[in-house]
């Protein structure tokens, strides 16, 4: 009898157990209805993306109103609206590397941030596909290129020893500089205006970024053409994508989807034009 | 002549007057500033005008060039003659860079340029740039580039492609050449090259007629064209290169007044023709034929010296064209706060001469890349000044090709009196 009881006991239990394992099982197919690294980010409500601190028009700056905007604002703001979420920017970081390093550490899902895709960055993250290739530009400085006899190309006159050249400090221009003019005294600068700025003053001989950039750097300083000289390299491509952790691959292959439809219906072509257009 | 003949003549003739020119060229600005379209219907018209003018420009040239010198050989007074030339052209350039650098060290045009003097300039290069970025490789011709194209290796390409450059060379030896052949058949060859400068002369006098007309048809399309904009950033400059391209036709005037003795006015108003054409077409080679007439009709110049030197004169001496190149050099050293001082001083005053001579055989922007000549030495960007100096050339070639050809009238009219000496 107290065998037949323990019997019907443990049969019991054993149903109880098959029921519960049932429900729960249930309740977590329920819950978990996208792949992990995108269910992450629709959990918590909002993607968190990694910008750099410092505002770099036109791909994300603030207006005379105080907005935030630019192109990197607006792929940002439109991922998570696709997402069904809320975007929150990560400024923390001061440098483009730091940018790399939140979302290596997961302090943030995606680096939408003006990001040059190199080798030593793609140690770390994944990017995506370019959606926007950038040219490395040159201004030089017309008074010195004169003065020196350089003629209307001076870029083979750069790599010397007595030339100095400015750009943006731990970014990767430093490197495409140091690889394009390896004699040239390549100095860092914190503002990558301020680096341009001393190229028109004739304090540098040349400053070195993209094409985007020398672009509405042009259009905030109109005059600046009597005295610089433009030269985009049109061999030497940079270009720009998001980054994301290695280990969200389905996040990396939905951004690649979805940039792959916005470079195809022009919205980045038009909204890099608008921002550019506007003065940056 | 018989009447209804000297009648029909008589009606034509007001065509010639001054005041149907004025009244063309008035017209012409109204159509340009007001009805723009029209204006631009008018293009090929005036562009028609200027083929028609241009097509006797190279014949009279050629006839001109070669009966002149082949006369001067053989009358024997050519050593003397040819020398006392040269110095009036040399002179005649030191002076215009001289009125060119003064201009530009008293006006400082270049000098505290405002804000938006800059910003104009600044979006006029960086648009012309922006045009030309995959065809930037010009090269300057330099003075061995003008010795070069003055040589020509076929004289009938020259002669159709007309690089009146090599094609004066070409004159000048063949004329000396012919000179030198003492025969009859020699003499009859002179007198019949005279007599095809004659003709060429005549058919010249004929498009005379339509001169109001065309004149009308390309200050019309000039005027329709002309961007203010660049006009209102260099204001200053453009303002000194009439004000010395004035004051050299002044010290030109006095020249000719002096030497002829008559009214002050009068040389200016025996050349009007000449003057108007080289205005209005902003050509120095298509004035040349009227500038011809001109001489020997209204002021009773010597054919044989006329028909040397307004040729010879139009293609070496542009002394305009030097002011204008000395001028242009104080104002890019002073928008680069570049200061010159006498050895800088003394490259743009002898640089302007040799830029200047150098710009005339090679037609419109592609002459000002001579300029390298100049500005390389003293260490001044090239590019920023052929840049301004194209989006200017509209509003100033006209009046710089008025004091060439004037240079040119005054200095047939010193020839000519040292001549006779």
């Amino acid at each position: 009898m107290i065998k037949y009881t323990l019997k019907r006991v443990r049969r019991s239990l054993l149903l109880f157990a098959f029921f519960v394992f049932f429900i729960f099982s249930f309740k977590t197919y329920a819950q978990t209805r996208y792949s992990p690294d995108i269910e992450r980010i629709i959990e918590r409500g909002k993607i968190i993306v990694a910008m750099l601190d410092e505002d770099n028009p036109p791909f994300f700056m603030h207006d005379a109103q105080g907005n935030f905007r630019g192109l990197d604002v607006d792929l940002a703001g439109d991922i998570a609206r696709n997402l069904g979420v809320r975007v929150e920017f990560n400024r923390k970081a001061k440098t483009f590397d730091e940018i790399v390093e939140l979302v290596f550490t997961k302090e943030a899902d995606v680096a939408i941030s003006y990001l040059s895709k190199t080798l030593e960055r793609a140690k770390k993250v994944i990017f995506t596909d370019a959606y926007i290739t950038l040219y490395q530009t040159l201004v030089v400085n017309r008074l010195l290129a004169a003065q020196r006899k350089w003629g209307n190309n001076p870029m083979k006159f750069l790599n010397d020893k007595t030339i100095t050249i400015s750009t943006l400090k731990e970014s990767s221009y430093i490197t495409f500089a140091k690889e394009l003019f390896p004699l040239a005294t390549i100095i860092p600068y914190d503002n990558i205006e301020l680096a341009f700025d001393d190229a028109k003053n004739g304090k540098v001989q040349a400053a070195f970024f993209d094409n985007i950039f020398t672009k509405g750097w042009h259009n905030s300083h109109p005059d600046a053409a009597l005295y610089v000289q433009t030269i985009i390299c049109g061999d030497k491509e940079d270009p720009i994508a998001m980054a994301v952790h290695w280990e969200d691959i389905h996040l990396y292959e939905w951004l690649n989807q979805y940039l792959r439809a916005v470079i195809k219906d022009g919205t980045v072509d038009k909204l890099i034009n608008k921002y550019l257009e506007s003065g940056g | 002549m018989n009447k209804s003949e000297k009648t029909g003549k008589q009606k034509s003739n007001w065509l010639l007057s001054p005041w149907a020119i004025f009244a063309g060229i008035i017209l012409g600005c109204v159509i340009g500033l007001k009805f723009k379209g029209l204006a631009h219907n008018l293009i090929p018209f005036g562009e028609i005008f200027l083929a028609l003018l241009q097509m006797c420009v190279i014949p009279i040239l050629i006839t001109a060039v070669i009966s002149s010198l082949a006369r001067l050989i053989t009358t024997g007074v050519t050593g003397r003659y040819l020398s006392r030339l040269v110095m009036i052209f040399a002179l005649g350039l030191l002076v215009a860079s001289l009125v060119g650098l003064s201009a530009g060290f008293l006006g400082k045009p270049g000098s505290g340029l405002n804000e938006s003097s800059r910003v104009t300039l600044g979006k006029l290069i960086s648009q012309y740039e922006m045009e030309t970025i995959s065809k930037d490789d010009s090269v300057s011709p330099g003075l061995l580039g003008f010795f070069k194209s003055m040589v020509p290796a076929n004289v009938f390409t020259a002669f159709s492609h007309g690089q009146t450059l090599a094609i004066l060379f070409f004159c000048i030896l063949f004329g000396i050449a012919l000179g030198f052949v003492r025969t009859p058949a020699g003499g009859e060859t002179l007198s019949v090259i005279e007599a095809l400068y004659d003709a060429f002369q005549k058919l010249f006098s004929w498009i005379m007629y339509v001169l109001p007309f065309g004149l009308c048809f390309l200050f019309a399309s000039q005027i329709s064209q002309v961007g203010f904009t660049i006009f209102k950033a260099l204001i200053k400059f453009v303002g000194l290169c009439y004000l010395s391209a004035i004051i050299l036709m002044i010290f030109y005037n006095c020249l000719i007044w002096w030497r002829r003795k008559g009214s002050f006015l009068e040389p200016l108003f025996a050349l009007r023709e000449t003057l108007v054409v080289a205005f209005g077409t902003s050509s120095s080679f298509a004035a040349i034929p009227s500038a011809l007439r001109c001489l020997q009709n209204n002021l009773k110049i010597n054919r044989g010296t006329t028909n040397l030197v307004i040729p010879l004169g139009i293609n070496i001496n542009p002394q305009g064209t030097v002011m204008y190149f000395a001028l242009s050099t104080i104002l890019i050293a002073q928008i680069y706060n570049v200061s010159l001082g006498s050895q800088g001083f003394m490259i743009a005053l002898i640089g302007s001469i040799l830029a200047g001579m150098g710009a005339t055989g090679v037609p419109g922007a592609g002459g000002l890349s001579i300029l390298a000549l100049i500005l390389g030495p003293l260490g001044l960007p090239v590019q920023t000044a052929i840049i301004l100096l194209i989006a200017i050339d509209p509003i100033i070639d006209a009046i710089l090709t008025v004091t060439n050809v004037y240079a040119n009238c005054a200095a047939t009219v010193l020839a000519e009196e040292s001549q006779a000496l």
